[in-house]
C-alpha cells in the first residue's frame, strides 16, 4: 500500500466531514456573530437518530431523513428559543449559552442512548476501490464528493442569490440589514436550518465509517471551529480550510505518528489564529 | 473591606452548609458489610463499566435475597470515576471515608494504577485489568491473566499458524503504552517481527495505520486498543478491505462491541479472551454449572446474554464471596492478603494468587476466540 | 457590628469545620480537593470573570506546574525546589502565552487558548519516559502529610488566593479592570494600557492556577494528559459559572458544589450529564452571577461588580473639591472648575488664558499650535481613507472637523488618539512628534469623548470619572481623586448623578457624562465626536456652554459635528473634508459658504 496516497485519501474523508461542520458553523457564525458551540450536537443528534431508528428497523432511507430533520429542528431551535430572544446579550455570554446547550444535549443523547458508540449500515457497502496505490472505501468517497458539491452549492447560494446576500448584510450590520428590508429572523432561521443539515449529512455519511456516541458532539465543533478558524470565518474558504486540516493532520500522523498530531497540529493552529487576527483589534464588543 | 469580605464569605457558605446539611442521609443499615467499587458508568470507557457494575449488582441482589453472608447483608457502594484517575482516587477516598472493607476496581489501567498507592494499609482491592501487575506486598490483586499472558497464548497461536510477522495497533492511552510494551519485549524474543501504529482515542479514522502496519507480509492484525472507540480500527480495517484476521483485545470480548461492529465484520475476527467465554471449554463439571447458572440468572436479571466483561465481574464477585464466606474478617487487611495468597478463589475457572503472584490467572486461563455466526469459539490456526 | 463579626466568624468557623459535621459525601478528602480547585478557580475568575477573556485553556496552567514540579523531582531535584520550580515556571509560560495571545479578539482569544491546552496535553502524552504519558505521573511525597495536613495546608492556600483576589480587586483596580472589560477602546482612550492591564492579570491568574495545580498534583497524587486538556478546561469554566463568575465566593461555592456533587452522584448516575448540562445552561442563561449570585439577594447585597469597589474613601466630602489640590506638583484642580474658581494658573504657560478673548481674533500662525495635524494620509488595503490632510488647532480655540459621512473624519479622530497609525504624515501635539506614542500615554493630554458614549454601565457615574483620574494621576491618593471627579461633576451640574449607576441614566446624560470625563485633568486637546447628537435643546445650551468655558480654559477643542447651526454657535474656525481630502479650510463662517462646501456637504446633506 502506498502511503502517501493513503494519507491523502485519509486526509480528505476526515476533511470532507471537517469542511461540512465548518461551513455550517460560518453561516450560522456570520448572522449571529456567536461561535455556535453546540454546533457539533447536530452531527452528534442526527448519528444518534439515524443508528436508533434503523436499529429499529425503520428502513435507512427514512431514519437519515429523520436524523437530518432532527438535526436542523435542534439548531433551528437553538436559536429560536434560545439565541434570538437574547440577540442584545454580549457575544461572550452568548457562546457560553452554546456551551450549555452542548452540554445539555451530551446529558440527553446518553439518556436516550446509553453510553456505547452507536453506528448503522452504509450506503455504499461494495468492496472498497483501489486507487493510485491506496484503498479507499466508496462511502468514503460518496462523503467527499457530497461535501465538496455541498461546498460548491452553498459557496453559488451565498454569492450570487438574493439570500446570500441578506445573510451577509445580516452579518455585517443586522440593523441597517432590517432598515433596507432584510427579513432578519427569517435569514437567521434559514442559516440554522442549513446549518443542521449540514451537519446532519456529515452525520448520515460519516457515522457508517465510524461510530458515533453521546459526546461526540464537541469534539466535531471544535474541528469545524478550528477549520473555520482558519479561514477567518468565511464560508468559502473553510471548506478549503477543513480539506487542508484533515490532509495536514493525515500527513502529521502518517509521518509524525499519532502522538505527534496534536501538538503539531494545534500549534499550527495558534500560529494561524495570530496571522489571521493580525490585523484586527477592538473587534466586535469595543467598535463604535 | 473587612466587613464586605466576612459578609460575602458567611453568606454563601452558610447556606451551602445549610443545602449540606439538609441532604444528610442515614445509612446505617444493621452491620451489612460495605463493598466499594470504582466504576466508569460515563466516559470512553462506559461500555467496560456499565456491564461489571451491573453483574456485581445481581450479585448483591442475589446474595441480600438469601439472607446476606453469615446473616449480615451486603452494602454496595459504587462512585463512577469517568476513567480518569484523579476522579478514581477521590472515589477511593470517598468510599474508604464510607467505611468500605473491601474495593473493586473496574476501572481501566490509568485509573487503577493512580489508587493503587492509596491502599498501602489495606483494604485489599481487587481488579480485573489485565494490565495491572500488582507487585505481591500490595493489597491488590488481579483477577485476569496479565496482557503479557494473554499476548503468549496470541503467540502460541501464530506458532501454530506459522505466522511470522503481524501488525499492532496500540492507543495512544495507558492500555497502548502497556500493550505496546508486552509486544516489544515478548515478540522479537519468540521470533516473530511486527510492524506498530499508535492511534489517538480521538482519531475517526484509523486507516493511515492500518496502512502503515499492514504490508502485503503481514498475515495478521492485532488491536491492542479496548472500549468502544476500537471500533474505528475494525471499521477502518473494513474500508481498506483488508484480508487478514483481525484480532481484538480482552475487554472487546463483549456484545457491545459486536454490535457495534457488525456492519463491519472483518474476514475472520479473533480475539483475545479466556476459555470461560466458551462453557465447553471449561472442563470441570463444577465450573461449568457455575459459569451456566451465572449465564442463566444473569439473563433473567438483565435480559442480556453474558460476554467477557461480566465473566471478569463474575471473577471479581466470586473472590469477595470466598473472602467474606470462609476468609478471615475482611477488615483485617493482612490477614484477607495472606489468606487470599494461599487460597485457590473457585469461580468458573480457579484464580490461584501466591505470596510471589498477585495475578490470579495465566497463560492457561486464555484463550484465542473466534467470532463465527453469532458466537465466540475457540479459533481455529490459520491455513 | 460586633454581632456581624461573631456571625461572620461563626460562619467562617462552620465552613472550615464542615467536613467534620456529618454531611454524606462531604469530607475531609473531598473539601481538600474541592479548596485547591477554588484556588485555580480563582485564578480562572480574574480572566473569565472579571476581564471577560474567553480562556478556554486555563487546566494547562494547572496541569503544568505539576508536570513541571513531578519531572523535576524525578530529576533528583529537592521537592521543595521542584514546586517551587514549577509555579515560578508556570508563571513565565503564563507571561509567554498572555504576550502571545493577549491582542486577540475575543473568538481568536478562545481559539489560541483552546490550542495551547491541546498542545500542553498532547506533549504530555507523546513523552511518556518523561511525563509518565497516558497512563500518568506519580507523586509520592505528597502521601507523607496526613489528610488533616493537607487539609489544613489547602485552606491556607485558598485564604491566601482570597486575600490575593481582593488585593487584586482593590477599589482603583476593579475600576480599571471592569473599565477594561467593558470596552477595551474606551479603556485606552481614557489611559489605560489595556494590553499590560490584561497581561498583567492573566500571568497572575496563571500563578493562583499553578499553586492550586502543585497541590492538586501532589494531594491527588497522579497527573493525567486529560488533566491538561480541553475539556478539563471547559469543566473549570463550567464550575467557576455555577458557583458565579466575577465574584469573591463563585469560586468556592462552584468548586465544592461539583466535588460534592461528583461524590453523590452515584445516586443520580445516568442523569448526572444531564444534571450537570442543565445545571450549567441555567447558570448562564438566568443566574448571570451563578448561585452567588441566587443567593445575594436574599442577603440584602449589591451584585458583585459593584460589590467589589463600593468602598468610599472617608477622608474625600464634597465640601472639598472648590480648593485647588496640589499633589506631586501637579495641579489638580478639574479643568472647568479651575475656570470657575478663584485661582488662576501659576504654570506661566501662555497657552493658558483666563479670559475670554475671541480667539478668531488671535493671528494662529503667530504662535505655536497645541495640535498640528501634517500631512496624514490612511489607506485601507486599497481604499484611500485620508489624502495630505494637514491643519492645526490652537489653544483656546474650538476647532470644527465637518464633512458628509465617510469623509474621514472619525478616522482622522482614531490617528490622533492612537487607535489607528496613519499611513503617512505626522500627528504633533505642543510640538511634539506623536508616532510613537501608544493611545493610553497620549491620554493625558487628548481627552475624546465617543460619538456613542462609551462609559462602563456597572460603574458609577463618580466611578467611570475617578478611572481616567486614576490613569493620569496614577500618584494620586483615592481621595484626591475622588474629590477631583467629584468637582468635575459639579462643574458640568452632574453632581445629582455621582452615585448612580451608569447604566441607569439617559443617553443625553451618557454624553455629557462622556464629555466630562474626557475634560478631566487638563487635557492639552479635547476630541468630540459628535456632541450634539441626541441632546435635547436645553442640554444643547448647557453643552454650549461648557464647550466655550473648556475652551476658555485654553484647551484645544476639536469637535466632529452635522448639527451645523450647533457648531457654527460655537467654532472659531475648521476644516472641511471629504473623501478623505481637505476641499475647505479657514473660519468656520467663511468656509462654510464656499461652494464647494456647499455642494459636497449640504448637497448630501440636504
Amino acid at each position: 500500500m502506498n502511503l502517501f496516497t493513503q494519507a491523502i485519501f485519509s486526509g480528505l474523508t476526515s476533511g470532507a466531514v471537517y469542511a461540512l461542520l465548518a461551513v455550517g458553523l460560518v453561516i450560522a457564525y456570520r448572522t449571529t456573530r456567536v461561535v455556535n458551540l453546540a454546533h457539533g450536537e447536530s452531527y452528534a443528534i442526527a448519528g444518534t437518530v439515524i443508528s436508533l431508528l434503523d436499529h429499529a428497523q425503520v428502513p435507512l432511507p427514512l431514519a437519515m431523513a429523520a436524523g437530518i430533520a432532527a438535526a436542523m429542528l435542534f439548531l433551528w431551535g437553538l436559536d429560536r428559543v434560545i439565541l434570538r430572544p437574547r440577540s442584545h446579550w454580549p457575544v461572550g455570554s452568548l457562546i457560553l449559552v452554546t456551551l450549555g446547550v452542548a452540554f445539555l444535549s451530551r446529558g440527553v443523547l446518553m439518556l436516550a442512548a446509553g453510553v456505547d458508540p452507536l453506528s448503522f449500515a452504509r450506503i455504499l457497502s461494495a468492496r472498497p476501490v483501489r486507487l493510485f496505490g491506496g484503498i479507499i472505501a466508496r462511502q468514503a468517497i460518496l462523503l467527499i464528493v457530497v461535501s465538496a458539491v455541498a461546498a460548491i452549492i452553498i459557496g453559488y447560494f451565498l454569492a450570487r442569490t438574493r439570500f446570500g446576500r441578506q445573510l451577509r448584510a445580516t452579518a455585517e450590520h443586522p440593523e441597517a440589514a432590517q432598515l433596507m428590508g432584510v427579513n432578519v429572523h427569517a435569514t437567521r432561521a434559514v442559516a440554522f436550518l442549513l446549518a443542521g443539515a449540514l451537519g446532519g449529512l456529515a452525520a448520515a455519511l460519516l457515522v457508517p465509517l465510524v461510530p458515533v456516541d453521546f459526546q461526540a458532539g464537541l469534539g466535531m465543533t471544535l474541528r469545524g471551529f478550528i477549520a473555520a478558524a482558519l479561514a477567518g470565518m468565511a464560508p468559502g474558504a473553510s471548506v478549503i480550510c477543513g480539506f487542508l486540516l484533515g490532509l495536514f493532520e493525515a500527513f502529521v500522523t502518517t509521518y509524525g505518528g499519532a502522538l505527534a498530531s496534536d501538538p503539531v497540529v494545534f500549534l499550527v493552529l495558534i500560529a494561524a489564529a495570530l496571522w489571521r487576527s493580525r490585523a484586527i483589534r477592538f473587534e466586535g464588543r469595543a467598535r463604535a | 473591606m473587612k466587613r464586605l469580605f466576612l459578609n460575602n464569605w458567611c453568606g454563601s457558605r452558610l447556606i451551602l452548609a445549610g443545602v449540606l446539611a439538609a441532604i444528610s442521609l442515614s445509612v446505617a443499615a444493621a452491620d451489612p458489610y460495605t463493598i466499594g467499587m470504582i466504576v466508569p458508568t460515563t466516559g470512553v470507557m462506559a461500555t467496560v463499566g456499565s456491564r461489571q457494575l451491573a453483574t456485581v449488582q445481581w450479585w448483591e441482589g442475589e446474595v441480600n435475597a438469601k439472607g446476606g453472608i453469615k446473616g449480615r447483608l451486603i452494602h454496595l457502594i459504587t462512585c463512577n470515576d469517568e476513567a480518569n484517575p484523579e476522579k478514581a482516587v477521590s472515589c477511593v477516598r470517598d468510599l474508604l471515608a464510607k467505611g468500605a472493607v473491601l474495593l473493586i476496581n473496574s476501572s481501566v489501567t490509568g485509573p487503577i494504577r493512580a489508587t493503587m498507592p492509596l491502599i498501602k494499609n489495606g483494604p485489599v482491592m481487587v481488579t480485573p485489568s489485565p494490565n495491572v501487575l500488582p507487585e505481591p506486598n500490595t493489597y491488590v490483586f488481579q483477577t485476569s491473566p496479565s496482557d503479557r499472558d494473554l499476548t503468549r497464548a496470541l503467540v502460541e497461536y501464530l506458532h501454530k499458524s506459522k505466522v511470522d510477522r503481524i501488525g499492532v495497533i496500540a492507543a495512544t492511552d495507558a492500555s497502548g503504552e502497556v500493550g505496546v510494551a508486552t509486544v516489544k519485549s515478548l515478540l522479537p524474543a519468540e521470533s516473530i517481527q511486527y510492524n506498530l501504529a499508535r492511534i489517538d482515542l480521538r482519531a475517526t479514522d484509523a486507516s493511515i495505520q492500518l496502512a502503515q502496519v499492514a504490508r502485503s507480509d503481514v498475515r495478521l492484525i492485532y488491536s491492542t486498543y479496548s472500549g468502544g472507540g476500537a471500533a474505528t480500527v475494525v471499521k477502518s480495517f473494513n474500508n481498506l478491505g483488508l484480508e487478514q484476521p483481525l484480532v481484538v483485545s480482552y475487554a472487546n470480548i463483549s456484545d457491545a462491541f459486536i454490535a457495534l461492529i457488525k456492519n463491519d465484520m472483518p474476514r475472520r475476527l479473533l480475539g483475545l479472551g479466556l476459555k470461560g467465554v466458551v462453557p465447553e471449554l471449561v472442563t470441570d463439571a463444577t465450573d461449568r454449572a457455575h459459569l451456566e447458572s451465572f449465564a442463566a440468572a444473569y439473563k433473567k436479571f438483565k435480559g442480556e446474554p453474558i460476554d467477557l466483561l461480566n465473566l471478569n465481574a463474575l471473577n471479581l464477585v466470586d473472590t469477595i464471596e470466598a473472602i467474606l464466606r470462609d476468609g478471615p474478617d475482611p477488615a483485617d487487611a493482612p490477614a484477607v492478603k495472606a489468606w487470599l495468597e494461599k487460597t485457590p478463589i473457585r469461580s468458573f475457572q480457579t484464580l490461584r494468587f501466591s505470596p510471589t503472584s498477585h495475578v490470579g490467572m495465566n497463560e492457561t486461563h486464555a484463550a484465542i476466540l473466534e467470532y463465527v455466526g453469532g458466537r465466540w469459539i475457540p479459533a481455529a490456526p490459520m491455513q | 457590628m460586633n454581632a456581624r463579626c461573631l456571625v461572620m466568624a461563626f460562619c467562617v468557623a462552620l465552613a472550615i469545620a464542615s467536613p467534620w459535621l456529618g454531611v454524606p459525601g462531604w469530607s475531609v478528602s473531598v473539601a481538600t480537593v474541592a479548596a485547591f480547585t477554588a484556588l485555580g478557580l480563582i485564578g480562572l475568575n480574574l480572566v473569565f470573570g472579571v476581564l471577560g477573556m474567553l480562556a478556554f485553556g486555563q487546566a494547562a496552567f494547572i496541569a503544568i506546574p505539576g508536570y513541571v514540579a513531578g519531572m523535576a523531582e524525578h530529576a533528583g531535584l529537592d521537592t521543595l525546589w521542584a514546586i517551587a520550580l514549577g509555579i515560578a515556571l508556570t508563571g513565565m509560560i503564563a507571561y509567554v502565552v498572555a504576550r502571545i495571545f493577549v491582542h486577540l479578539p475575543g473568538t481568536y482569544f478562545a481559539v489560541g487558548t483552546l490550542g495551547f491546552a491541546f498542545v500542553t496535553e498532547g506533549l504530555a502524552r507523546a513523552f511518556p519516559e518523561w511525563t509518565g504519558g497516558a497512563s500518568g505521573l506519580v507523586f509520592d511525597s505528597g502521601r507523607s502529610l496526613g489528610p488533616r495536613t493537607w487539609y489544613w495546608l489547602a485552606l491556607l492556600a485558598l485564604g491566601a488566593g482570597l486575600l490575593g483576589w481582593r488585593w487584586i480587586m482593590r477599589p482603583r483596580n476593579a475600576r480599571r479592570l471592569y473599565t477594561v472589560r467593558h470596552d477595551e477602546l474606551a479603556a485606552a482612550v481614557i489611559g489605560i494600557d489595556v494590553a499590560r492591564v490584561k497581561v498583567a492579570l492573566f500571568s497572575v491568574a496563571g500563578l493562583f492556577c499553578a499553586v492550586a495545580g502543585i497541590g492538586l498534583a501532589y494531594y491527588v497524587g497522579v497527573l493525567v494528559p486529560e488533566g491538561a486538556g480541553v475539556n478539563r478546561s471547559l469543566e473549570y469554566v463550567g464550575t467557576l459559572l455555577l458557583g458565579g463568575a466575577g465574584s469573591l465566593l463563585g469560586p468556592l461555592v462552584g468548586a465544592a458544589l461539583v466535588q460534592w456533587l461528583f461524590v453523590v452522584s452515584g445516586y443520580g448516575k445516568d442523569y448526572e450529564l444531564l444534571i450537570y448540562g442543565a445545571a450549567f445552561l441555567g447558570a448562564v442563561l438566568y443566574a448571570r452571577h451563578g448561585i452567588v449570585g441566587l443567593v445575594r439577594p436574599w442577603l440584602g447585597k449589591r451584585a458583585p461588580a459593584a460589590a467589589a469597589h463600593s468602598v468610599r474613601a472617608p477622608t474625600a466630602s464634597v465640601d472639598e473639591p472648590r480648593a485647588p489640590v496640589t499633589v506631586a506638583g501637579a495641579e489638580l484642580i478639574p479643568v472647568v472648575a479651575r475656570a470657575v474658581g478663584t485661582t488662576s494658573p501659576t504654570d506661566g504657560s501662555d497657552s493658558i488664558r483666563p479670559s475670554r478673548a475671541p480667539i478668531s481674533a488671535l493671528d494662529s500662525a503667530t504662535r505655536e499650535p497645541t495640535l498640528r495635524i501634517e500631512r496624514i494620509a490612511k489607506n485601507f488595503g486599497g481604499v484611500q481613507a485620508l489624502r495630505d490632510v494637514s491643519f492645526a488647532v490652537s489653544a483656546g480655540e474650538i476647532f470644527a472637523l465637518v464633512g458628509p459621512n465617510g469623509a474621514g473624519k472619525s478616522t482622522l479622530f482614531n490617528i490622533i488618539s492612537g487607535v489607528e497609525r496613519p499611513s503617512a504624515g505626522q500627528v504633533l501635539l505642543d510640538a511634539n512628534d506623536l508616532a510613537d506614542v501608544p493611545i493610553h500615554r497620549r491620554a493625558p493630554r487628548i481627552g475624546r469623548a465617543f460619538q456613542v458614549a462609551r462609559l462602563v454601565p456597572e460603574l458609577s457615574v463618580l466611578e467611570n470619572l475617578q478611572c481616567r483620574l486614576d490613569q493620569i494621576e496614577p500618584a494620586a491618593s483615592e481621595g484626591v481623586n475622588r474629590a477631583a471627579a467629584l468637582a468635575q461633576l459639579h462643574a458640568f451640574e452632574l453632581d445629582a448623578l455621582a452615585d448612580r449607576s451608569v447604566g441607569s441614566l439617559a443617553a443625553g446624560q451618557h454624553k455629557l457624562i462622556d464629555l466630562a470625563r474626557a475634560a478631566l485633568g487638563s487635557p492639552r486637546a479635547v476630541l468630540l465626536d459628535e456632541p450634539a447628537v441626541g441632546l435635547t435643546p436645553v442640554e444643547l445650551d448647557h453643552l454650549r456652554d461648557l464647550l466655550l468655558r473648556l475652551r476658555d480654559q485654553g484647551c484645544a477643542v476639536v469637535v466632529v459635528e452635522h448639527n451645523i447651526d450647533f457648531v457654527a454657535s460655537v467654532a472659531d474656525r475648521g476644516v472641511v473634508l471629504d473623501g478623505g481630502v481637505v476641499i475647505a479650510a479657514g473660519e468656520f463662517a467663511t468656509i462654510i459658504r464656499e461652494p464647494a462646501v456647499q455642494e459636497a456637504y449640504f448637497g448630501v446633506l440636504q
